[in-house]
């Protein structure tokens, strides 16, 4: 598996893990069981091996002791970085068989201050503005894609209906979705045998819609966009769906993040998307820390960087599970401290942001 | 240093039990120097006490207990029948003219601030219809104007309402199908004839089922069901002109033996002009705001006294404040003018009340103070809809959503 | 004082109706609100040459022999009521020039707009008519009654005041609109300075050419007057005849001396303390009228220490507002917060027939507002803020004999207005309203408008048919 690297980090594949195990040590390891001291990371073949306290350093081992906080790899979510004039089809109105990741483009330049914010991976979506605007993806900076079909994309909003095509209305538009459910054919067909949805919406009510539409034929996947879906936690945690958070670090409205909050409290899956190509990947950190001064519990507001995001994603990604690709962070100090600097980033298991000092 | 401490908690006992009394509990009572149980039917000195949203006991000849929320004047909450209150774009499907098979009920918004501002104005029962786009929007909904923000909770279940407009409305925006027609809007009508003839194709085709199932066309059972007159059709029509077309759409239908269309005039604002129509097919009319000038939409010219020559006639009235905001637009106010322009007091009531409800078929639930119907109430300060009353507190299912200063 | 060759005009145009006047009129009626004490059952009021005589029990008034008497015994009398401001029944309302103050309203006025009709049909007798919101400076208003068929027949008092806009007009920023104003007053200080100084200049030639010739020239300097402005004085002016000061700039110099009435325009509570303080400084503060926006109750504080002469309240009595991210509205009910303020307010209709000045008492008092306090606002609580104190806005001895005819309290929704009397003379018959009869009952005024097209029943040939 190849990554493109930008020239300056070609040195610093010094550290060749290939064959090889690599012990990676930190003055804290945000394990999957929650934080350790002095812990460890073996990595092998580019996976976790092994996370914990004391880890025997194997004999092929090589072992490098860092400064900081050592975690999983950020997830952003709702994306359209790489998907430049790919983020939506105007021809049509239901896309259910196409497929993101068709048009992510990994060399795009913009990847490198994802890498450069501590984000590992990312959820493609579509710009609402389709009903069905395809299938999202799930893909590494500049890397590999990891989930190629991680839901199908359903638009709740106004943001779904056309001048002078169909559907023109919300009525109109439940209806039609209706339809392809009572005889599912495609991307549709895919949804009735698991594959989760991201249901987009804006208001309050079009979220109630999409959560009963989701209940209604027994769905998975998360509510996206709607700033204040926490007055819907009731509804939410009821049809089983988690919450891809609007980016709160700019919002004004104090609300959106006790919202956040809200939903928190009822143990729904959060993440957060950066909501459009020209936010700063930066800014995703800065929405968690908003969400924990309002009163989010910590452990959450880092699930939902991390962990909870990749669940909510469908993939692999967020967390150091053993099995999982080494896609590592190695923060100054607490990640959620914004005072903390991203040091190094690892993909599986070859660094690829840096200073290399060993 | 006994003595003290006893005397004080037995005091805190006999105020706790002087609200448990009241109150009971989370129930509420409102006492009213006049109560409006329905047109015609006052009462004085009365206790109304509410539990469950619902109003348990109406006990007139009783002064207010401590506690109780007193006023000079009770009525019931008041119907709209045309209160258009989620203006979104996305509430009528546009792609076809004639929509038969959706309800408004999928775009309402409940956290629009406007129900709050409907609630306290007194309003607590509305229709809601989908916008006048096109020639029939499809069903509306009637729901309470507060409560919990969940669509389930409020609707009120009535009569099924089709909703469609004859006139200028369903024609504008609309464009003639020159070039290469690239959307729906080349294909929709852009005269008032044209919206006449898709009513009456929609019937026709629908009619034609009964003997040609083979021309069976999706919707085709909701507009026989609306021929049958088992689905009311609430049709706007602003002028004379555009009520007589919808009558005769009816009368159409009889004489071809079609059905008979259970029709209400919506925004009837020249139903006086020429009030044989209405009264020879029993047409209920839903007459708009009072305009100042007299003047309202489509050009149509509504007097002050059109609910009285109607009245007279033996027509079914019913005010709506068909989504005006302003003071000037409320329904409380329109009551105020239509007794400006005539009507009796009691009049006045039933056009704001019990007719909307029986419009909507939702009369056994609201519109008066009954035992065991919705406890929604208008609390006034004064006699209802005098120039110099104000409503000071609005009930709505036993909540209050506007509490007197 | 100096008098205008209008006022001149009008002043004779008075005297002219006094002395072909000189009518008696005796107005009898079931009940005489007065808004000046008590009200009178059964009472009777006098009016001589326009003016009241006599106010009093029709048990102890005798009517004078040669009296046109009017007698109503079902009818409630209440005084003319009076808008403090409006832009209706002009032909054009606004100007499209800044800083306009040399424009008058006489000029815009027309007698035979619908708007008169609609206001006296309202009970509407006095009208101070203020040019629109969009200039800065806008010309000079006039009051009227809406009764007359030339201006000079409606005219009551001319040059009655001039509007000052704080709020700017659609497009125009505030920084702009107020540097406009502020540069209008700097601008007229700039040039009586100059003049003073060019006099100083010219004064020792022109004496000494006066005094070769053998004239006295200080006898000649008495043209000129010294400055009054309490806001600022340019020292010397009294050198300087008025007649040479650029007549543009003399209504300005008339705001600075305090001799005509300014009505400000302030939509935002930041317009209201803007406004003061331009009052303030240019010395007009206690001449001055404000017209306030809905959500100017915040700035109440300030404009009841400011010492304005009156405020005319916004139309829509209640302002709802919701602050970011809350989710209530706030309600401010305007008559009870001005009353509790002890600011005395004027009302101002909304439109002339729905909501004409009496529905907006009536809405005062469901607010909460006293009954007093709210008849007030619509009589003579307007009367004294347009200057008209003395005139009009109740009814009683030396006022004019304004007088309308309500067929019961005039704030029911049931009462009608009957009759309407303008300096005793009727000037509204309500049996004769023919436009109102199309309003209330559909009435066409005959040879108004087009017929309809008959349209024939189609099927009434059917349903006779069916029925046989």
């Amino acid at each position: 598996m190849n990554i493109l690297v930008a020239p300056i980090l070609g040195a610093l594949c010094a550290v060749s893990v290939d064959g090889g195990s690599l012990v990676l040590q930190a003055d804290v390891v945000h394990g999957p069981e929650g934080p350790i001291e002095n812990g460890r990371i073996l990595i092998r073949d580019g996976k976790v091996a092994a996370v914990g306290e004391g880890l025997e350093l194997p004999d092929d081992g090589h072992l490098i002791e860092l400064e900081g906080h050592l975690s999983a790899g950020l997830v952003a979510m709702g994306d359209q970085t790489g998907l430049k004039g790919e983020e939506l089809d105007s021809t049509r109105q239901v896309m259910d068989g196409a497929d993101l990741a068709f048009g992510y483009d990994k060399t795009a330049k913009g990847w490198q201050a994802f890498l450069e914010a501590g984000v590992t991976a990312v959820l493609l979506t579509p710009k609402p503005g389709a009903l069905v605007g395809g299938r999202t993806a799930v893909i590494k900076p500049a890397g590999a894609v990891v989930q190629r079909r991680a839901h199908l994309h359903v638009c709740f909003s106004t943001a779904a209906f056309k001048r002078g095509v169909a559907p023109a209305s919300y009525p109109g538009a439940i209806s039609m979705l209706e339809e392809r459910m009572a005889a599912p054919v495609g991307g549709f067909a895919l949804v009735s045998k698991g594959l989760g949805v991201l249901l987009a919406a804006k208001t309050r009510s079009e979220a109630l819609r999409a959560v009963a539409f989701a209940q209604r034929h027994g769905l998975t996947g998360a509510l996206s966009g709607v700033a204040r879906a926490g007055d819907l936690a009731d509804e939410i945690h009821a049809a089983g769906l988690g919450v891809i958070l609007p980016p709160i670090a700019t919002a004004a409205d104090p609300r959106v993040a006790a919202s956040a909050v809200a939903l928190g409290k009822k143990k729904i899956p959060l993440s957060f998307s950066l909501g459009a190509a020209s936010r700063s990947p930066h800014s995703l950190r800065l929405s968690a820390v908003r969400c924990i001064q309002a009163g989010l519990d910590r452990d959450a507001a880092w699930k939902a960087l991390t962990s909870g995001a990749g669940e909510i994603a469908n993939a692999p990604v967020g967390s150091l599970t053993v099995g999982h690709d080494a896609d590592l962070v190695l923060w100054s100090g607490d990640p959620l401290d914004l005072a903390s600097r991203v040091e190094r980033v690892w993909i599986e298991g070859k660094q690829v942001h840096g200073d290399d000092d060993q | 240093m006994i003595t003290p401490v006893f005397l004080i908690s037995s005091m805190l006992l006999a105020l706790s039990s002087t609200t448990a009394d009241v109150s009971k509990g989370k129930d509420l009572v409102v006492h009213a120097e006049y109560l409006h149980l329905a047109p015609g039917e006052l009462v004085r000195n009365a206790l109304i006490q509410i539990s469950d949203g619902k109003i348990a006991a109406v006990l007139p000849g009783r002064s207010a207990p401590v506690g109780a929320i007193s006023v000079h004047s009770v009525m019931a909450g008041m119907v709209d029948a045309s209160a258009r209150t989620i203006p979104s774009n996305g509430a009528v499907e546009q792609s076809q003219e004639v929509i038969v098979n959706l309800s408004v009920t999928d775009a309402l918004d409940l956290f629009n601030p406007a129900w709050d501002r409907l609630a306290r104005s007194g309003v607590t029962t509305a229709l809601i219809a989908p916008p006048d786009y096109n020639v029939i929007g499809g069903f509306t909904v009637v729901v309470k104007t507060s409560g919990a923000k969940r669509v389930d909770s409020r609707v009120v279940s009535g009569t099924p309402i089709l909703r469609g407009a004859i006139g200028d409305i369903p024609s504008q925006g609309n464009s003639p199908a020159f070039g290469s027609p690239r959307d729906y809007f080349a294909r929709r009508p852009t005269t008032r004839m044209g919206v006449e003839w898709e009513w009456r194709k929609a019937f026709f085709d629908a009619a034609q089922v009964e003997r040609y199932p083979e021309m069976d066309f999706e919707g085709a059972d909701v507009l026989r069901a609306c021929l049958a007159g088992d689905v009311r059709i609430f049709i706007q029509a602003w002028t004379t002109a555009d009520i007589r077309t919808a009558i005769y759409l009816d009368e159409e239908m009889q004489a071809e033996g079609y059905g008979d269309l259970d029709l209400v005039i919506d925004a009837g604002a020249e139903a006086w002009k020429e009030p044989d129509f209405l009264v020879r097919t029993g047409t209920p009319v839903v007459l708009p705001p009072f305009p100042a000038t007299g003047r309202l939409g489509e050009q149509a010219f509504m007097p002050w006294d059109t609910g009285r020559k109607l009245i007279d006639l033996g027509v079914l009235v019913a005010l709506s404040a068909h989504g005006e905001t302003g003071l000037n637009g409320r329904l409380s106010t329109q009551a105020g003018y239509a007794i400006r322009g005539g009507l009796t007091f009691d009049e006045a009531l039933a056009c704001v009340t019990t007719n909307p409800a029986s419009l909507l078929g939702v009369e056994e639930r609201v519109g008066s103070v009954k035992a065991g119907m919705d406890a929604d109430l208008v609390l006034w300060n004064g006699a209802p809809f005098s120039a110099t009353s104000n409503i000071v507190g609005v009930v709505a299912s036993g909540e209050v959503v506007l509490a007197p200063r | 004082m100096k008098i205008s060759s209008l006022t001149r005009l009008a002043s004779a145009l008075a005297l002219t109706a006094i002395a072909f006047g000189g009518d008696s009129y005796a107005i009898k009626v079931g009940k005489i609100i007065t808004m000046a004490g008590d009200p009178i059952e059964n009472g009777i009021v006098l009016i001589e040459d326009g003016r009241i005589t006599t106010v009093g029990e029709a048990s102890e008034v005798q009517i004078p022999w040669d009296a046109e008497v009017f007698e109503a015994p079902d009818l409630v009398a209440f005084p003319g009521q009076v808008e403090a401001c409006t832009s209706g029944g002009m032909d054009r309302t606004n100007e499209s020039i800044d800083v306009a103050p040399f424009l008058d309203v006489v000029d815009s006025v027309d007698p035979v707009n619908f708007f008169f009709e609609e206001v006296l049909r309202a009970g509407i007798t006095t009208l101070n008519v203020q040019q629109g919101n969009s200039t800065v400076i806008a010309g000079r208003g006039m009051i009227v009654k809406p009764s007359g068929m030339t201006v000079a027949a409606m005219m009551v008092r001319p040059q009655s005041g001039i509007k000052i806009a704080i709020t700017p007009k659609r497009g125009k920023s505030r920084a702009v609109q107020l540097m406009i104003l502020r540069e209008a007053f700097a601008g007229l200080r700039r040039t009586l300075e100059g003049m003073v100084q060019d006099s100083e200049v010219g004064k020792d030639l022109a004496r000494r050419e006066a005094l070769a010739q053998g004239r006295d020239f200080e006898a000649e300097e008495g043209k000129g007057r010294a400055m009054t402005g309490s806001g600022w004085v340019v020292e010397g002016l009294e050198a300087v005849p008025r007649a040479s000061i650029d007549s543009k700039l003399l209504p300005l110099l008339d705001i600075v001396e305090g001799r005509i009435s300014v009505y400000l325009v302030c939509s935002t509570p930041m317009d209201v303390l803007h406004g003061l303080e331009i009052a303030r400084e240019n010395g007009f503060l206690s001449q001055t009228v404000m017209l306030i926006g809905p959500t100017c109750w915040k700035v109440s504080d300030e404009i009841k220490a400011a010492g304005v002469r009156g405020v005319i309240l916004p139309s829509t009595l209640e302002h709802t507002e919701r602050a970011p991210f809350a989710d209530e509205d706030t309600v401010t009910l305007l008559p009870t917060h001005f009353t509790e303020k002890e600011i005395p307010f004027a009302l101002a209709s909304l439109n002339s027939t729905t909501q004409s000045l009496w529905f907006q008492a009536a809405r005062c008092v469901g607010l909460g507002v006293d009954r007093e306090i709210a008849l007030a606002a619509i009589t003579s609580g307007p009367a004294e803020v347009i200057g008209l104190g003395n005139d009009v806005g109740t009814i009683e001895k030396g006022k004019h004999g304004n007088l309308v005819l309500f067929s019961g309290d005039p704030l029911s929704l049931q009462s009608q207005v009957r009759y309407v009397f303008i300096e005793g003379k009727m000037v509204y018959d309500r049996t004769t309203d023919t436009r109102l009869q199309h309003l209330m009952e559909g009435v066409e005024p005959e040879g108004t408008a087009a017929d309809e097209p008959v349209v024939e029943d189609v099927h009434e040939e059917e349903r006779e048919d069916g029925d046989k």
